[in-house]
C-alpha cells in the first residue's frame, strides 16, 4: 500500500512538472501543430495554395468522410475567406470558433477537425468528427439471463448512457460528467435521478471522483476501487453490472450509478451485502420462485464458505459429532489417505482455483476442454490413487460449484477467497476457529460502509421494511417504498391502489 | 465537561432490548442451573421470577436515574457529587465493566478447555478473543450493537434444539411445584440475580440512545425476553435431568446439548459451544466499551489507549488466572460487588440525586 | 477409534477393560476388519494406557457407542466405571449400557455373520430391542435411575447364541450393584407398566391350546401414589390396545372371543406384573420409579417411605381392549 502511494505521489509530481512546463511559456498554435506532427498519424495541411485555409486532424479518429462531403465543398467554394465565414458556410452544428489554444488541443486530440487562416494566429475553427471505434450492444455475458432484456453496456459512454436513458425517459435523470486520469482523461459520467437521490450520496460520490489522482483510467473496477470506503476490504463496495436494465431499476431506487468510457460495466452503489447475492433475473420470476432462489443463493454463500473448513474441523477435533451410520462411509473413504485433512482439503482447494484461473484465461473452447480434464480425469484419479478422499472431493466440488452461484463475479472471487482463512482456522481450533474466523469477518463487515451507509443492512441496522426485498423478494404490490438505505427524499414509490379484498363469494 | 456523542454515533431505541438482553444471557445460562437447584431444588423456577421482576424494578429505578440526569453515570456522578467524589465512584463502576468483562472471557474459555481442548492452553484463547473484541470495540458503539443484536439472532436457534431432550423429559419432576422454603427460594433468587447483572452497562451507554427515555420500554422488554429464555431452558433441563443427577452437573445445559441429535449431527455440544461464542462477544466488548469509554471521560486519555490498556491488563489477569478456584473466587467477589451495587447503590443514587437536585434548584 | 469397550471382573481391585473398534482397510468394497484390544488395571485411566501402549493408532473413546459390562462385575459394583464414563466430556449421551452373561471380552472379539463390523452389529441388536421388548434405556436414562433417591437403575442383559447376539431379560440394579435379572417376557411386562409405547406384539394362551397374538399394541400406564393415615399406597393403571390377529383355532369375529382374549390378557399382564413387583418388593429396588411418583407428593417423606416400600400395598389393575383385525374375514 504504502509502495503504491508513494508511486503514485511520484506520478504526481512528474505530472504537475509538465503542467507547469505547458502554462510558463503560453502555447502557440504553431508550436502545438509541430509537437503533433511528431505523430505519424496527424495530417496538416494547406488545402490549395490559393486557399487560405490550414487544415490539421488526426486521421486516426476523425470520420474523414465528414471532411469530405461537408467540409472540403465549401472550402473548394473559395467564397468565404474568414473563419467566421467558413464557419456560417459549412453544414455542420457542432462547430466553434477557438482562441484558447489548451482548449484546441483537447478538441483536436478527441477527434475534431482544426481548421486554421494563416495570420490570424489564435484563432481556430473546430469541428467535430469524430469517429469511434465500438462493438455493437451485445448479449449479457457475465449476467446472463434466460429472460428478459438481452442488452449489454459496451465501451462506449455515449452508447451507455442511451441504453440507460431510453429506459428512463425522464427529465430528472441527471448526467454529471467528470474527467478523471491525468493521462486516460476518462469521461466518467455519474448518473441519478434528481428528487429521488439522496444529493448528499451525489455529492460524496462526486468529491470521491474529483479527489482521485491517478493517471490511468481504464476500466470501471478502477474508479469501484479507489472510491471505496475502505481501501483494505477483500469486499467490492460498489455493485458492477453490464445490464442496462438493471442501471435503470436501481435508479429509481434512488442508487447512483458511474458509467465510466471504455467500460461495459456501470457501478451502482450505494449497496448492501445481500444486493450482491440477488440477480437481476430475479424480478422477471415469479415472486415465490425469485425468493427460493435468492435464499438457494444465499446458502450457497455458506456452504461455499463453510463446508471445506468444516470438513476440516470436524474431521480433525470433532469426530464424535459424526453419526454412527455416516462414520463407516467417512471411515471408509478416509482410511488410508497419507493427509491429514487440512492438506488434503488445501490441495483440492488449490485445484479448483487452478482449474477457474486456467480455465478463465483460456478461450471459451479450451477453457471447456480443461474443465473437463481437470474436473473429471484430475479428481478421478486423485480419489483413485488414494491421494485424496472422494467424500470431500464431493465437498470441495460442490462449494465450487455454490462460489459461481453468486450473481455478481466480483463477489464470487471475494467468497471463494475468504475460504481461505476458514480452512486454516479450522485447522487450528476446529469448529471454534471457524466461529472465531466467521466474528472477525462480521467485524469487518460491521464495520463497512457503502457510500458512507451500512453495508450490513438491512439485517443490521434491522430494516424490517427493506427486507421485503433483500434475502428474499415480496412481491411488487408489497414493494411500495423505497430502501431507506439509500435515505431517498421522496420514501414511496407508487401509491398502491387500495385492492378491493376479494370478500365476493365463490360464485359471484 | 461531558459532552453529549453525536447524532450519528446513536442508535436506535429498540436497540436497547438487545444490549440488555445480550448482557444478561452470557455464560451463565451454560450452568445456572445447578446453582439454583442447590438452593431450592426444583421449585427453583420461581425464584428465576422473583429475581427477574427485582431487576425489572431496578431497571426502573435506573432510567429514573438516567432520565433526570441525561448524560452517562460518570456525568451524573461528578454532577451529584462533585468532581473528586464522583470521579472515585465513576471509577469503581469502571473497574466493575471490566471485571464483568474479565468474568466472561475466564468463565468461557474455561468451558472450551473442560468441553473441547483439553490441550491447548488457555493464553491462545484468551489472545484470540481479546483481539476480536478489541476489533469490535474499535469499530465504535453501532458496531458493539451491531454484535450484540446479530449475537441474539444467532444464538436463538439453540433455544430450538433444547427441544430434543423433551423426548426424554419426565414431567413428573417438576412436582410438588412448591417444595422449598421461602429462604430456600430467598436465596437461589439472589443466585439467580447474578445471571442478570449486565444491566447496569446501561449506565454508560444510555447517551448513545437517540431519544433515551423512549427506550425504557425496550429495556423491560429485553428483560422480559431474559426471564423467558432462563425459565424455558430451567424447565427443559428440569424435566430432563432428574434432581440429584442435576445437582453434580457443573455445566447442565451443555449437558442437555449432548443428547441431541440432528441427523446428520450428533453430540450438539459443540456446535452449542462455538455458536454461544456470539452470545459472549457481546458481553466482552459492551464490558471492555464501557470500561474505555469511562476513562476516556474520567482522565484526559484518548479512549483507544484505554482499551489497549485494557486490554492487555485483561490478557494478563486471564492468563496468571490457572485453577477453577480463582476463577470461583473472581466470579463470587463480582457478583457480589454486583449485587450490592444493584439493589443497595441505585436506590441510595436515585434518592441522592433527588436530593441534590432539589438543593439546587433552590 | 473406540466403539465399544468391555469391562470384566478380575479380582476385588482390579479389573480387566476390552475395547473394540474396527477399521476399514483402504481400497474399494473391503470389509471392515476389528480390532480388539485388552488391559487390566485399577483406573480406566490406568488401562488405557496400556491399551495405548499396543494400539497403532490413538485411543479415543469420543465415538463409543456401548459398553458391556460383565455380570460379575456387575455384581460388584460399576461405579468406578460410571463416574469416569460421565466426567468424560467426550462421551456422548445416548450411549447404550448392558451387562453381558458371558466375559465381556468374548463378546466383543468374535465373528457374528453380519458383514457390519462387530460393535455396529451389537449396536445394532440392543438398538432394536430397545424399540419392540425391553424398555428404553440409554446412559442418560441410566444416569437419572443411578442418581434418584426414589428409584434404582436396571440395564439390559445380553446373550451370546452361537453366532448370534441376543438380548435376553433386564438386570435390575441396586445403587452400583446388581441384584437381580428378569426374562425377556418379564422385561416386556416391564416395558408396559414403565413407559408408553406403540407397535409392540403380545401373545398369550387361552388354554387348551389356544394361541392367539395382539398386534399393533399400544400401552399406556398411570401409576398413583396415595397415602392414608401414614400408609403409602400405589396402584399401577395399565390401559393396553391392540388387534388380535393370527389366532391358533379360534374365530376372530366372534365377539366373545375377543372378550375372551381380553379377558386372559388383562389376567396374564397382571399375574405377571404383581409377582415382578413383589419381587422387586422383597429385593427393596424401584425400577419402576414408584418412589419418584411418591416424591411428587407434596406430603412425602423420603424416610417413612424407605420404610414401608418392601411392605406397602401396590395394586395393578390392567384393560385391554382387542379389535378383530387382518385383511381376511
Amino acid at each position: 500500500m504504502g509502495f503504491f502511494k508513494s508511486k503514485l505521489k511520484r506520478f504526481n509530481r512528474d505530472n504537475s512538472k509538465t503542467k507547469n512546463e505547458n502554462s510558463e511559456h503560453e502555447l502557440q498554435i504553431d508550436e502545438l501543430l509541430h509537437r503533433c506532427k511528431e505523430s505519424n498519424d496527424f495530417v496538416s495541411y494547406r488545402y490549395s495554395n490559393s486557399s487560405p485555409f490550414y487544415i490539421h486532424y488526426y486521421q486516426t479518429i476523425v470520420d474523414i468522410n465528414i471532411l469530405h462531403q461537408y467540409i472540403l465543398p465549401y472550402i473548394k467554394d473559395n467564397s468565404s475567406k474568414t473563419l467566421f465565414d467558413l464557419q456560417q458556410a459549412i453544414p455542420i452544428d457542432n462547430t466553434e470558433i477557438i482562441t484558447n489554444v489548451h482548449e484546441i488541443r483537447d478538441k483536436l486530440l478527441t477527434g475534431c477537425i482544426v481548421i486554421e487562416v494563416k495570420g490570424s494566429l489564435q484563432e481556430a475553427l473546430v469541428i467535430s468528427a469524430v469517429s469511434l471505434e465500438k462493438r455493437p450492444v451485445s448479449l449479457p455475458e457475465v449476467e446472463y439471463s434466460v429472460v428478459g432484456p438481452k442488452e449489454a453496456f459496451v465501451e462506449s459512454i455515449d452508447a451507455n448512457i442511451n441504453l440507460v436513458r431510453k429506459r428512463l425517459p425522464i427529465p430528472d435523470l441527471i448526467v454529471e460528467e467528470v474527467k478523471v486520469g491525468s493521462l486516460t482523461k476518462t469521461r466518467v459520467a455519474v448518473l441519478y435521478i434528481e428528487g429521488v437521490t439522496d444529493k448528499e450520496n451525489v455529492n460524496t460520490i462526486l468529491q470521491r471522483l474529483n479527489e482521485i489522482e491517478f493517471d490511468q483510467i481504464v476500466d470501471s473496477s478502477f474508479i469501484n476501487q479507489i472510491i471505496s470506503d475502505n481501501h483494505n476490504s477483500p469486499f467490492p463496495h460498489l455493485i458492477d453490472t453490464e445490464r442496462p436494465d438493471r442501471v435503470a431499476s436501481v435508479l429509481s431506487e434512488g442508487k447512483i450509478t458511474i458509467i465510466v468510457d471504455g467500460s461495459p460495466h456501470a457501478l451502482t452503489g450505494p449497496t448492501t451485502l445481500v444486493e450482491f447475492f440477488s440477480a437481476f433475473e430475479d424480478y422477471f420470476l415469479s415472486w415465490h420462485i425469485a425468493s427460493i432462489f435468492r435464499l438457494v443463493r444465499l446458502f450457497a454463500v455458506f456452504f461455499s464458505v463453510l463446508s471445506t473448513s468444516l470438513y476440516v474441523a470436524v474431521l480433525t477435533y470433532h469426530y464424535e459429532m459424526i453419526p454412527e451410520k455416516l462414520l463407516n462411509p467417512l471411515i471408509a473413504s478416509r482410511s488410508g489417505i497419507p493427509f491429514p485433512p487440512i492438506l488434503e482439503a488445501i490441495i483440492l482447494e488449490l485445484t479448483i482455483e487452478l482449474l477457474r484461473e486456467a480455465g478463465a484465461r483460456l478461450p471459451t473452447k479450451i477453457g471447456q476442454t480443461i474443465g473437463i480434464v481437470g474436473g473429471i480425469v484430475i479428481g478421478t484419479a486423485a480419489v483413485q490413487a488414494g491421494l485424496t478422499s472422494n467424500v470431500l472431493l464431493i465437498i470441495v466440488a460442490l462449494a465450487a460449484l455454490a462460489s459461481f452461484t453468486t450473481p455478481v463475479y466480483q463477489m464470487g472471487n471475494t467468497i471463494r477467497l475468504i475460504r481461505f482463512p476458514f480452512l486454516i482456522t479450522a485447522q487450528l481450533w476446529g469448529l471454534l476457529g471457524v466461529t472465531f474466523c466467521f466474528s472477525y469477518i462480521l467485524s469487518h463487515l460491521l464495520k463497512m460502509t457503502s457510500l458512507g451507509r451500512p453495508y450490513l443492512a438491512p439485517m443490521y441496522p434491522l430494516r424490517l421494511n427493506d427486507l421485503r426485498d433483500s434475502m428474499f423478494r415480496l412481491p411488487f404490490f408489497m414493494q411500495t417504498k423505497r430502501p431507506l438505505q439509500v435515505r431517498s427524499p421522496v420514501r414511496t414509490r407508487f401509491q398502491p391502489k387500495k385492492h378491493e379484498k376479494s370478500k365476493r363469494d365463490i360464485e359471484d | 465537561m461531558f459532552p453529549l456523542p453525536k447524532e450519528d454515533k446513536k442508535v436506535s431505541p429498540y436497540f436497547v432490548f438487545y444490549l440488555i438482553h445480550a448482557m444478561q444471557i452470557g455464560v451463565g445460562i451454560l450452568g445456572f442451573e445447578k446453582i439454583i437447584v442447590q438452593s431450592a431444588g426444583y421449585s427453583a423456577w420461581i425464584a428465576i421470577l422473583t429475581s427477574g421482576a427485582s431487576i425489572i424494578g431496578l431497571i426502573w429505578v435506573s432510567y429514573r436515574i438516567l432520565n433526570k440526569g441525561n448524560n452517562d453515570i460518570v456525568a451524573i456522578h461528578a454532577e451529584i457529587m462533585g468532581k473528586w467524589i464522583g470521579g472515585f465512584f465513576s471509577f469503581i463502576f469502571l473497574l466493575y465493566f471490566f471485571a464483568f468483562a474479565l468474568v466472561v472471557l475466564r468463565s468461557y474459555v474455561e468451558v472450551l478447555q473442560v468441553w473441547v481442548f483439553p490441550e491447548v492452553s488457555e493464553w491462545i484463547f484468551v489472545l484470540i478473543i481479546i483481539f476480536l473484541s478489541y476489533s469490535y470495540v474499535t469499530g465504535g458503539f453501532r458496531v458493539i450493537t451491531g454484535v450484540s443484536y446479530l449475537g441474539i439472532i444467532y444464538g436463538l436457534p439453540l433455544l430450538l434444539v433444547n427441544f430434543y431432550p423433551l423426548q426424554y423429559a419426565d414431567y413428573g419432576n417438576l412436582l410438588p411445584i412448591l417444595s422449598a422454603s421461602p429462604a430456600d427460594l430467598f436465596k437461589a433468587s439472589k443466585e439467580m440475580t447474578l445471571n442478570f447483572l449486565g444491566f447496569e452497562t446501561l449506565f454508560m451507554f444510555y447517551p448513545f440512545i437517540k431519544d433515551g427515555p423512549k427506550s425504557e420500554k425496550w429495556a423491560y422488554f429485553g428483560v422480559l425476553f431474559s426471564i423467558f429464555i432462563y425459565l424455558f431452558t430451567a424447565f427443559v433441563t428440569f424435566v430432563y435431568f432428574n434432581q440429584e443427577q442435576l445437582k453434580s452437573t457443573i455445566w447442565a445445559t451443555l449437558t442437555l446439548w449432548k443428547i441431541v441429535d440432528l441427523i446428520i449431527v450428533e453430540r450438539f455440544e459443540y456446535i452449542g459451544i462455538s455458536v454461544w461464542f456470539f452470545s459472549i462477544l457481546p458481553n466482552i466488548c459492551i464490558g471492555l466499551w464501557c470500561a474505555s469509554r469511562g476513562m476516556n471521560r474520567l482522565f484526559p486519555i484518548s479512549q483507544r489507549n484505554a482499551l489497549k490498556v485494557f486490554c492487555l491488563l485483561l490478557f494478563i489477569i486471564s492468563v496468571l488466572l490457572t485453577d477453577r478456584q480463582q476463577i470461583g473466587v473472581l466470579q463470587n467477589t463480582v457478583s457480589q460487588v454486583g449485587l450490592y451495587t444493584i439493589y443497595f447503590y441505585l436506590p441510595c443514587l436515585l434518592v441522592f440525586q433527588y436530593i441534590i437536585m432539589k438543593v439546587k434548584k433552590r | 477409534m473406540v466403539q465399544t469397550i468391555g469391562y470384566d471382573y478380575v479380582n476385588g481391585e482390579e479389573y480387566e477393560g476390552t475395547v473394540g473398534s474396527s477399521n476399514i482397510p483402504p481400497g474399494e468394497e473391503s470389509l471392515p476388519v476389528n480390532e480388539v484390544f485388552t488391559a487390566a488395571g485399577k483406573t480406566t485411566q490406568r488401562i488405557r494406557q496400556k491399551i495405548q501402549a499396543e494400539a497403532a493408532r490413538p485411543v479415543v473413546v469420543g465415538r463409543v457407542g456401548m459398553v458391556i459390562f460383565n455380570q460379575e462385575i456387575a455384581e460388584h459394583g460399576i461405579e468406578t466405571q460410571i463416574d469416569s464414563l460421565q466426567r468424560n466430556p467426550s462421551i456422548g449421551r445416548k450411549l447404550l449400557l448392558v451387562v453381558s452373561k458371558e466375559k465381556a471380552k468374548e463378546i466383543i472379539d468374535s465373528e457374528y455373520s453380519r458383514s457390519d463390523s462387530v460393535s455396529q452389529y451389537l449396536i445394532d441388536v440392543v438398538e432394536q430391542n430397545l424399540k419392540e421388548t425391553i424398555p428404553k434405556i440409554n446412559f442418560h436414562r441410566f444416569l437419572s435411575h443411578y442418581y434418584s433417591k426414589d428409584a434404582d437403575a436396571f440395564l439390559p442383559i445380553i446373550e451370546k447364541q452361537g453366532k448370534h447376539l441376543k438380548v435376553n431379560g433386564l438386570g435390575i440394579f441396586k445403587d452400583d450393584k446388581l441384584v437381580d435379572t428378569i426374562s425377556l417376557g418379564d422385561a416386556y411386562i416391564f416395558k408396559i407398566l414403565y413407559e408408553k409405547f406403540r407397535r409392540g406384539q403380545f401373545q398369550v394362551e387361552l388354554g387348551g391350546g389356544e394361541d392367539v397374538s395382539l398386534e399393533n399394541l399400544a400401552s399406556k400406564t398411570k401409576i398413583s401414589v396415595e397415602k392414608r393415615n401414614g400408609k403409602y399406597k400405589a396402584t399401577f393403571k395399565v390401559k393396553v390396545s391392540g388387534r388380535a390377529m393370527e389366532g391358533v383355532n379360534l374365530d376372530l369375529t366372534d365377539k366373545k372371543t375377543i372378550e375372551r382374549i381380553e379377558k386372559a390378557v388383562e389376567k396374564e399382564i397382571t399375574d405377571r406384573a404383581e409377582k415382578m413387583v413383589k419381587r422387586f418388593q422383597e429385593l427393596d429396588v424401584d425400577p419402576l420409579r414408584i418412589g419418584e411418583k411418591g416424591r411428587q407428593r407434596a406430603d412425602f417423606n423420603r424416610r417413612e417411605w424407605q420404610e414401608q416400600y418392601s411392605e406397602m400395598e401396590i395394586n395393578i389393575y390392567a384393560e385391554v381392549n382387542a379389535v378383530q383385525s387382518g385383511i381376511i374375514e
